[in-house]
């Protein structure tokens, strides 16, 4: 009896140990981070007020490229589509889709975009609000313009914003809907794509979207460097 | 004998503890399936009484939900789990007859209350995730036909919406053939559009984890969460009776001015730079802010940069630290403390410190559809009420505070930052 008493004792004891070493120990094995949102929750991050419920499913006007795609609108016309990979040859294989669909269902053309202003009115609303971000990237970039009588609007292309070891990709829209008068409507999207540029990091490349063979020649072109 | 007994039992009790580190935060099949005793089922009655009683409760503690002061609720979806068995009620919140929200009641007293609540619409609602739905069953039904010898036609059935825990919302729809005969169930996850087999997998967990899983370990955790779940229902069933106990059981608090950083370098760095730039503002300017704050406790906490991200939670603390006597602040304290309890939170909001909160297996925070997982955030506040919630700047938002509930994780760590 008083064996069995000591076992119980003893048994209590040694759990108690193993319990506070336990868990001691799993904070020595597991490193935290990059504490990012997985996969699902990635096309969030370049929709502003996504976080507040303005976040949807893909948009039908382009094609499904990704299945970490989502939506954010901003009036009845106004949208911001977002396109995630975490794969670079899937992403390959998407932007190629994408940009032989635009050409076959509207014009594509490149423009150059200065959002400096924009984003600088970002930084300053978001400063006394007490925020930071890290805005390193440039404030003037290559952007795909399109326009279809569904909808007109530019693409951005952001790549590896994050981690240069991490495979991220974004492809995002910013168009109005049921217009082609893209100059009409380009002040209101600069301003859209500044809010959505603030929530992209320091890090990666922020460029247009490129077909395949397109990509293929710059490599080639820069193999004879 | 002894001691070959209390080996074994060390070796079982390790397996179970290391099992800790690796439960995923929701296990909803685990849930259902272990069965509910039906004197503990909740009616739509009940729910909706409950329903009306918590958005009073959210509206006066929780930051940015005071709009649902005078709201009214109406029962909006009725969710089964895979049993069959009702497991939880969805009502919208309104206001001026307009949606400001909604709420998800529990349909059985084994789980807690208030499942979730949000400022978005009821997945049910959303017009493209039923259509999504619907489209994704009839490519199935399509599928099944063209793949049988007959290619008999399949009949749809009606939409069954089920609930397997916070934010896994699923449509659920019976194939039937000609005769009446259900031929197969086909299960749709509502937000992500994809045909899921519970049978397959239910449970995410890498292959090398899996032998941390046992069935006593689970229905351990079960009962907890169960026994848990009865005492909540209890309080609140009595506060719902005597509202006058409500302003003394419940509280929140928050501190004031610590900066939203959006993540950079990796989240231990980030959450901790919140809490060096709360007090760079309050009385230590020798501390820098923003980019160069963030770099440097990254760089001191030896974050894995351009790498992984990721930080060893022991060196959390020193990195912090360090960062503060590099510039002049040899007064700091920082301590990791992996034993965190709800009474040290509260006492930590109270006095106006700010502290890291890293998890592994951390749960789901309001306004998302992902858990957080392995996740270093900076917690600025709490409400302390029939559940328990940390306020969280999480590095993901800079927009908004999330909140999240104590103990949704398999473990925490708190980096108390004390000058």
């Amino acid at each position: 009896m008083f064996y069995k008493k000591l076992n119980i004792k003893i048994a209590l004891l040694v759990f108690l140990i193993i319990a506070l070493l336990g868990v001691w120990l799993i904070f020595d094995v597991i490193p935290i981070g990059p504490g990012l949102p997985p996969s699902e929750g990635m096309p969030g991050w370049y929709i502003p007020g996504a976080w507040q419920g303005n976040e949807q499913g893909c948009t039908s006007l382009f094609p499904k490229i990704s299945p970490y795609c989502n939506a954010g609108n901003y009036s009845q016309e106004e949208l911001i589509n977002v396109w995630y990979f975490n794969d670079e040859s899937e992403f390959l294989k998407g932007e190629d889709t994408l940009y032989r669909y635009l050409e076959e269902n509207g014009n594509v053309f490149y423009q150059e975009l200065n959002v400096s202003e924009e984003l600088q009115e970002v930084i300053e609303r978001r400063e006394t609000e007490n925020v930071w971000g890290p805005i390193y990237s440039p404030h003037s970039f290559n952007a795909t313009g399109y326009k279809s009588p569904e909808t007109s609007g530019y693409f951005l292309v952001y790549e590896k914003p994050f981690l240069k070891g991490r495979d991220d990709y974004f492809i995002v829209y910013y168009g109005v809907r049921n217009t082609t008068n893209l100059t009409k409507e380009a002040p209101k999207l600069k301003k859209l794509i500044a809010e959505s540029y603030y929530m992209a990091n320091g890090e990666g490349k922020v460029d247009s979207l490129k077909p395949g063979n397109k990509k293929e020649k710059d490599n080639i072109l820069f193999s004879w460097f | 004998m002894i001691m070959k007994k209390i080996l074994v039992g060390v070796i079982f009790l390790a397996t179970l503890i290391a099992g800790l580190a690796f439960l995923p935060a929701v296990n909803a099949q685990e849930e259902s399936s272990n069965g509910t005793d039906t004197s503990n089922v909740v009616s739509a009655e009940q729910a909706e009484k409950v329903a009306s009683y918590s958005i009073k409760e959210i509206s006066e503690s929780i930051v940015n939900f005071s709009e649902w002061k005078n709201a009214t609720v109406k029962l909006s979806t009725v969710y089964y789990d895979l049993e069959g068995k009702k497991s939880a009620y969805s009502f919208n919140v309104i206001e001026n007859e307009k949606q400001i929200g909604s709420i998800f009641i529990s349909a059985t007293k084994d789980n807690c209350p208030v499942l979730e609540f949000s400022k978005g619409k009821i997945p049910n609602e959303i017009p493209e995730f039923t259509t999504r739905s619907k489209l994704l069953v009839e490519e199935r039904a399509n599928k099944i036909k063209s793949e049988s010898n007959n290619k008999e036609e399949l009949t749809i059935g009606k939409m069954k919406p089920l609930y397997l825990g916070p934010t896994f919302y699923y449509a659920e729809y019976t194939l039937t053939d000609k005769k009446g005969k259900a031929k197969e169930k086909v299960i749709v996850d509502l937000p992500f559009s994809t045909i899921v087999d519970f049978n397959e997998s239910n449970v995410n967990v890498p292959d090398e984890k899996k032998h941390y899983f046992n069935s006593t370990y689970l229905q351990h955790q079960h009962e907890i969460r169960k026994q848990d779940a009865n005492t909540q229902w209890i309080t609140l069933e009595k506060e719902m009776i005597d509202p006058s106990s409500y302003s003394t059981s419940s509280s929140s608090k928050s501190i004031r001015g610590v900066p939203k950083y959006k993540w950079y370098y990796g989240c231990s760095p980030t959450a901790s730079g919140m809490v060096l730039g709360y007090w760079a503002s309050h009385g230590y300017s020798y501390l820098v802010t923003g980019y160069d704050l963030v770099r440097e406790l990254a760089s001191a906490m030896g974050t894995d940069w351009p790498g992984s991200g990721a930080t060893w939670p022991y060196k959390i603390d020193d990195g912090i630290e360090k960062v503060c006597n590099n510039h002049g602040y040899n007064n700091f304290d920082a301590s990791n403390d992996i034993y965190v309890s709800w009474n040290e939170v509260k006492a930590e909001v109270n006095a106006n410190k700010p502290f890291v909160l890293s998890m592994l297996n951390g749960g789901t925070g309001n306004g998302y559809t992902q858990p957080y997982g392995e996740h270093s955030v900076t917690c600025i506040g709490y409400y302390d009420g029939n559940q328990d919630y940390v306020y969280l700047h999480d590095t993901w938002d800079t927009s908004n505070v999330h909140y999240l509930a104590f103990g949704s994780w398999t473990g925490a760590m708190a980096t108390w930052v004390r000058p």
